[in-house]
């Protein structure tokens, strides 16, 4: 009974577990949001559920017992028929894309997935098939799709306008890239000729170089021998300075500046002065030193040229001095201590002196015997060659006693005693009888002489008559001794407030390497002195000192053969006159 | 006439046909399924479920939803669950045993035993991963596009329209040098 029981209890309990397993089931199949259905092996459909009916619309009623291929398209019917066939024969689930027909004819694609179910003997017993509906998931791919496809049409339009920019690129780029090119050709073109005058340029540099490397070696060796230059420059220096100092005479250099570089030391000694206390000093500030104010009266603050002038110390010294301009370094006083010649020369100049005095004498008295004798009636007795002899005395005498007064003359000149008595005159008045005794003289040689007077009155000229009477007779007796034909012209003139006389001649003239020294003592030109053996050399140094000591000039032009010009002028402006006598 | 045990067997071979049955389909269904009780423990968990979240059975089973769900979220979906009966597409996310985090959206179902009222609840999820993906690819692909048709329009914009403004530039210099020489003329 309790076995009976038991069967009951256990078959109730069974069927309620067996209810609530279905239960279950369709809770679940009913809950799944997937379309479900039960396949049998042979594709029947055995069940399925709400979600199922939500996508084919088909009630469950309408599914159960039809083939499962129904609900789909015709074209993939052959496709579920390889799918069931797959799943029949695998364990795994099998999946497939395809197109479900609804029952209102709609097309939903959908993917179906299936896994095969066995029984307890491992044979094929169905399978239980899904269906997604991916119509979203398409529509979102188709959706997908168009958007690339519209965005790859814009993106074909901007490409095929970019393309058409590019051909218009392209065109522009070829035609420029053609400008380039025949730049380029012309640029290269440019660029060989450049290079051609480059390379030219390279060769002139290079030989310029070369050029450059022998001036250097030039220069090297130059300033070797600039080097040596400069040592023996030191050497000469130190000889140039070893002979200024131990010079006899004394030196003073000038720089450019006019102011005082060098002295030597008999400098020192000739002024009783010392280098560094005149050194850089201008020659006005040389004042200072009252020794040096002779020296500073003659040179002149600047530094006039002097050849050989003197001046007087306070120790009563004499010195010569000569101002020798030297280019680029300024001026060279040289100062030559004359003294002692002073000296001869005045024991010399009183000799000459006593000697001419003492001569004077004796040949006047011979003089004034053989003019007795040659104008004694008697002489007649006296035979003519004794005469002749006593004639030649006279004359010898006469010249004798010219040259002592000459002499005389010079003397007093050098011992500046040759003192006149000037007097305001008319010059004419001196000329005129000069040159009437001197017409007929000139004439007789058969010259022509011409005198040529002033126009008007001449100015009155301060002069000792005497003594320039001399000198117009000196200038006459020359032209007419050293012309021997042609003509003699005698002048006299008025020039810028001063008197000027002239004798022209178309003697022998004077050479001209000795034309300096026609007024120095004793002088007689070369070709004079084969004319003429009686001339002193007195005349013309006699003439330049009278005319100097009435403030004129003397002066001469002269051409070997074709004749000299001797003029001398003196002041007329009274003014000029006074100044220069007062001076005196 | 089936005896008794005739009986017994038929419906201990049908139990375990359906549960066999229920098993397979379980298992089977390509989407990642669960069952919770009305507490919201995990009961039974499907392998879509374990491949989509890479959590194990025995990881899941007899936790709470909260494992993976939003606490608030969890909540609010399996009170509504139980209360309206059902909630379709409820957009949430769960949270991988790798942390990394699942875009879905939920169907859930309550389950109700008679004469005991709602036992439980399924819950299935449908990864929107791919969607999202793709939208995102859409959307970068848009954005790709967009930029190259901006590329494109610049560089149109650079060669056209420069050619177009030297015409521009030089009619305009063309017209001045016409207004130059009727200004010297005039």
């Amino acid at each position: 009974m309790m076995e009976e029981e038991t069967k009951e209890e256990v078959i109730e309990n069974e069927s309620g577990e067996l209810e609530d397993l279905r239960r279950y089931i369709e809770d679940f199949t009913s809950f799944l949001p997937l379309a479900f259905c039960m396949v049998n092996p042979l594709d029947y459909i055995l069940d399925c559920n709400h979600a199922f009916r939500d996508v084919s619309g088909y009630e469950k009623m309408e599914t159960i017992g039809r083939n499962i291929d129904f609900l789909f398209k015709d074209k993939d019917k052959g496709k579920i028929e390889m799918f069931s066939t797959r799943v029949a024969n695998k364990d795994s689930v099998v999946e497939e894309e395809v197109t479900l027909v609804t029952k209102g004819k709609k097309e939903i694609p959908v993917r179906i997935s299936a896994l095969s179910r066995k029984d307890d003997e491992g044979n094929f017993s169905g399978y239980f098939l899904t269906i997604s509906d991916i119509t979203e998931t398409k529509r979102f791919e188709e959706e997908l799709e168009r958007k690339i496809k519209e965005r790859t049409k814009e993106l074909q339009k901007a490409k095929e306008k970019l393309e058409e920019s590019e051909k218009v690129l392209e065109v522009r780029i070829m035609a420029r890239t053609q400008e380039l090119e025949e730049i380029n050709e012309k640029l290269e073109e440019k660029v060989k000729e450049r290079t051609r005058e480059i390379e030219k340029k390279a060769e002139e540099l290079e030989k310029k170089a070369e050029e450059m490397r022998q001036t250097q070696t030039a220069l090297l060796n130059l300033a070797e021998d600039t080097d040596k230059a400069s040592k023996d420059a030191e050497k000469e220096k130190e000889k140039t300075l070893a002979v200024i100092k131990n010079f006899v005479d004394g030196l003073i250099l000038f720089d450019l500046n006019k102011k005082v570089s060098l002295i030597n030391p008999e400098t020192e000694k000739m002024f009783g002065i010392k280098l560094k206390d005149v050194i850089g000093k201008s020659v006005k500030e040389l004042k200072s030193f009252p020794a040096l104010d002779p020296f500073v009266d003659l040179v002149g603050e600047e530094l006039k040229e002097i050849f050989r002038e003197e001046i007087a110390t306070e120790k009563g010294a004499f010195l010569e001095v000569t101002t020798i301009p030297v280019k680029d370094v300024g001026t060279l006083v040289n100062i030559h201590d004359i003294t002692r010649e002073k000296g001869i020369e005045k024991i010399k100049s009183e000799f000459v002196s006593v000697a001419a005095h003492q001569l004077r004498t004796p040949l006047s008295g011979i003089k004034w015997t053989l003019q007795t004798i040659l104008e004694e009636e008697d002489s007649a007795e006296i035979p003519e060659e004794i005469m002749s002899f006593i004639r030649k005395a006279y004359e010898a005498n006469d010249r004798m006693v010219n040259l002592v007064n000459d002499l005389l003359n010079v003397t007093r000149i050098e011992e500046g005693r040759y003192i006149y008595e000037p007097e305001e005159t008319d010059l004419m008045e001196i000329v005129d009888p000069v040159i009437e005794a001197y017409k007929d003289h000139i004439r007789k040689k058969q010259i022509e002489f011409e005198v040529q007077k002033p126009a008007e009155k001449l100015p009155k000229v301060k002069v000792d008559r005497e003594k320039i009477t001399m000198v117009v007779q000196n200038f006459l007796d020359n032209a007419m001794k050293y012309t021997k034909e042609g003509k003699i012209i005698f002048k006299v003139e008025s020039i810028n407030g001063k008197v000027k006389v002239s004798t022209t001649d178309t003697g022998v003239g004077i050479p001209d390497d000795q034309q300096k020294r026609m007024f120095n003592k004793f002088f007689r030109a070369a070709n004079v002195q084969r004319m003429d053996t009686e001339g002193s050399g007195l005349g013309l140094f006699i003439a330049k000192n009278v005319v100097e000591a009435h403030g004129g000039k003397v002066g001469f032009t002269s051409k070997i053969g074709e004749g000299s010009t001797f003029y001398f002028t003196l002041p007329a402006n009274k003014e000029e006159i006074d100044s220069f006598f007062e001076a005196f | 006439m089936v005896n008794d045990d005739g009986k017994i067997k038929t419906l201990t071979e049908d139990i375990s046909l359906l549960e066999t049955y229920i098993q397979d389909l379980f298992s089977f269904t390509p989407l990642p399924l669960c069952f919770v009780n009305p507490k919201g423990m995990v009961l039974e968990v499907n392998p879509a479920f374990v491949k989509a979240t890479g959590y194990d059975e025995y990881d899941v089973v007899g936790e709470n939803l909260t494992l993976f769900m939003e606490e608030k979220n969890a909540k609010e979906i399996l009170e509504k669950t139980i209360k309206e009966g059902l909630v379709e597409r409820e957009k949430t996310k769960i949270k991988k045993k790798d942390e990394r985090v699942l875009p879905v959206t939920v169907f859930a179902k309550s389950r109700k035993i008679k004469g005991e009222g709602v036992n439980g609840a399924f819950l299935s999820f449908f990864d929107l991963t791919e969607v999202e993906e793709k939208e995102k690819k859409v959307k970068e692909s848009n954005e790709k596009l967009r930029e190259k048709v901006e590329e494109l329009e610049k560089i149109n914009k650079l060669t056209i329209g420069r050619e177009l403004k030297m015409i521009e530039l030089k009619e305009e210099i063309n017209k001045l040098k016409k207004k130059l020489k009727r200004n010297k003329e005039g």
